[in-house]
């Protein structure tokens, strides 16, 4: 009988994260339908919490301080990019993106090796985010969403990605870090360019 | 050393095309950067050969129906109330537009949203508005949405042609049928009691043969994946990914298998596809349930069934099966425009774990290595068409060494980095290039 074997933990990496379960799913999901079913107006306080957050993290990505970015994630952090509209639940189909922490540190890594042509040279990008609406969900939580705006440049030419995208807030040691993020992309439906970098 | 070739020379008839593929494994830029030529293999390849078109899962019910293409042309498939399938052409016989603009859906009629023709879910001309106005002699029935002559299925998977002439779909599968024969029963992909979803969908700045090329070459994977070697590596140690393709010196092997098909399979050097799928979100968390409640043993079995099978079978020019459950359709939009979406087939009676792994699975190499993939065919495109002094890409890899080999099946085996099932794809290319096809709706 085999038996899946854990790695050893690298010396430069993180102790093994919390993984993705039935649970965490199940909170990605009731996020995504707690924001599209939403009818009231946000909190003018739960808003100004959570703006900073949001820019930081847009601050971090745009100029690819990757690392100091997964400091604002939690452990048990999950990124969706759904691929379908209206779709609720990542188990249905697979993404554009679905990482859990520990899938999007591969990714960083990646592009940390040197070695990935796909950001040789790197992607430079900016990122626009308005309309940032959030209510606050009992003691520690905030659901926020807000519109997205980014522009890659790479390679002389500009990309355009635009979207809505929900982010899940969670207090943690009195600072609000990111427990989820789902990126509605506008044609997410539609084949996608060879996204390189970090939405 | 003898050159091996699926068919014998001078067999082909001669065609302005002959120069741009030779015989010594020297393909000529244009036929990746020529618009007419594009325009050509839209009639003569994406219409005269047999072309994928769905998986026959993904209109299980009566009345169901999907949108996609043939080449560039619209078709809608549909299945009618008896469950045979149609492939109709989505352009309405009286003034042209297109009648269906949805992804899929069921429905008892089409109707144009022009002037409100409808037709059946097999394209049969129901009505006809404000009929006083046709006279007698109007002939309903030559104005059916018109379909494709043939459309034959084999394990589940629909292919059609509008060439009424080409042979059955078996035969044309020929040699590859083994291997769509293992996917579909160890793989339990089907064809019955499956269901199919999406996978990643990209667009990709190449021609749609540099991407057909790809899927068969593992000569790259060293190279051009070093990144993902070395993250896996450092993050999980050996015997993840793809890091089994680093040497030409190794049990696997590409197949040339007639009619452009061809194998890369991995199968001899993949022991588990478990133990060497990366850790992907939910794979202790799944597999632990799994274990907890069907067992041990039988969990195996089923978690075999999640990962890297080592099988790329490419069946020219549209169709990639590449085992665990995966396949991918390319689809041809300008001669520098290619759309490749990816699906995943789902065992209705499988464990819910086995299928949420699967997902996350068909998800895992598309995001960390595929990124690498296009950007390679890219680059290849790019220079292509920037210049035409240097004419003349090389694929001889292979050619004239004792690496090839006829096997009894008649396929040309070749080291599993050599080119051999590529120039088996080009041979095929001129051949059905260099005839002219009678295409016909009906």
């Amino acid at each position: 009988m085999r038996r899946e074997t854990r790695p050893d933990p690298q010396p430069d990496e993180p102790a093994p994260d919390r993984p993705i379960d039935q649970q965490r799913y199940a909170d990605i999901v009731s996020a995504v339908r707690q924001v599209r079913e939403c009818g009231t107006a946000s909190d003018p306080a739960a808003s100004s919490e959570a703006s900073p957050v949001l820019f930081l993290e847009a601050r971090l990505l745009d100029n690819r301080r990757y690392r100091q970015w997964l400091e604002l994630l939690a452990p048990d952090y999950a990124y969706w990019i759904p691929h379908s509209a209206d779709l609720d639940d990542p188990r249905a189909e697979s993404g554009v993106n679905f990482d859990d922490r520990r899938r999007m540190i591969d990714r960083i890594a990646l592009i940390e090796t040197g070695s990935l042509h796909a950001q040789i040279p790197p992607s430079r990008a900016t990122r626009i985010i308005t309309n940032i609406e959030a209510w606050r969900d009992g003691a520690d939580r905030l659901l926020v969403r807000s519109n997205l705006l980014i522009k890659e440049f790479r390679r002389s030419t500009i990309t355009t990605f635009i979207g809505a995208q929900v982010h899940e807030l969670a207090m943690s040691n009195g600072a609000l870090v990111i427990r989820t993020r789902v990126l509605h992309l506008l044609d997410c439906d539609e084949p996608q360019g060879n996204v390189t970098f970090i939405l | 050393m003898p050159v091996l070739r699926h068919a014998a020379p001078g067999t082909s008839r001669s065609s302005r095309y002959d120069d741009l593929v030779r015989p010594d494994g020297q393909i000529h830029r244009t036929i990746f950067t020529d618009p007419a030529i594009f325009e050509d293999e839209m009639v003569k390849i994406f219409g005269g050969s047999w072309v994928f078109l769905l998986h026959e899962a993904e209109i299980a019910e009566p009345f169901s129906f999907k949108t996609t293409t043939m080449g560039r042309r619209p078709v809608i498939v549909s299945r009618d109330a008896e469950g045979k399938i149609h492939a109709i052409l989505n352009r309405c016989t009286h003034r042209g537009s297109l009648v269906c603009v949805e992804n899929e859906g069921k429905t008892r009629r089409f109707q144009c949203p022009y002037h409100s023709w409808t037709f059946g879910i097999d394209g049969a001309l129901q009505s006809v508005t404000f009929p006083r106005g046709h006279a007698a002699t109007f002939d309903k029935a030559a104005h059916n949405l018109k379909r494709l002559p043939r459309v034959e299925t084999y394990q589940g998977f629909v292919f059609g042609s509008l060439n009424p002439d080409v042979e059955p779909l078996l035969d044309w599968i020929g040699a590859a049928k083994t291997v769509i024969d293992w996917c579909a029963e160890k793989e339990q992909i089907g064809p019955a009691g499956v269901r199919i979803v999406k996978g990643t969908s990209y667009t990709l700045r190449a021609n749609w043969k540099l991407q057909n090329d790809n899927n068969n070459d593992a000569y790259h994977a060293p190279f051009l994946h070093f990144s993902t070697a070395k993250m896996n590596q450092t993050r999980y140690g050996k015997g993840k990914g793809l890091d089994h393709l680093s040497s030409d010196n190794s049990p696997m092997y590409v197949e040339s298998l007639g009619n452009g098909h061809k194998l890369l399979d991995q199968r001899p050097s993949i022991t588990s596809t478990w133990d060497r799928t990366r850790p992907i979100p939910g794979k202790e968390f799944y597999a632990e349930t799994l274990r907890d409640r069907v067992g041990d043993n039988r969990a195996m079995d089923h978690l075999e069934l999640v990962g890297r099978t080592g099988i790329n079978l490419i069946l020219y020019p549209n169709f990639l099966l590449l085992g665990h459950g995966t396949f991918a359709v390319y689809e041809p939009v300008t001669v520098n425009k290619t759309n490749v979406r990816y699906y995943t087939a789902l065992a209705n009676d499988a464990p819910e774990e086995l299928n949420i792994l699967r997902v996350r699975f068909a998800e895992d190499f598309n995001n960390l290595g595929v990124r690498d993939d296009n950007e390679g065919m890219e680059r290849v495109q790019e220079a292509l068409e920037k210049v035409p002094e240097v004419e003349w890409l090389d694929y001889s890899r292979g050619l004239g060494t004792d690496r090839e080999s006829r096997q009894p099946n008649g396929a040309i085996r070749g080291n599993v980095m050599d080119e051999t099932g590529l120039r088996g794809s080009y041979e095929q290319w001129l051949a059905l290039m260099s005839h002219d096809v009678r295409l016909t709706a009906i």
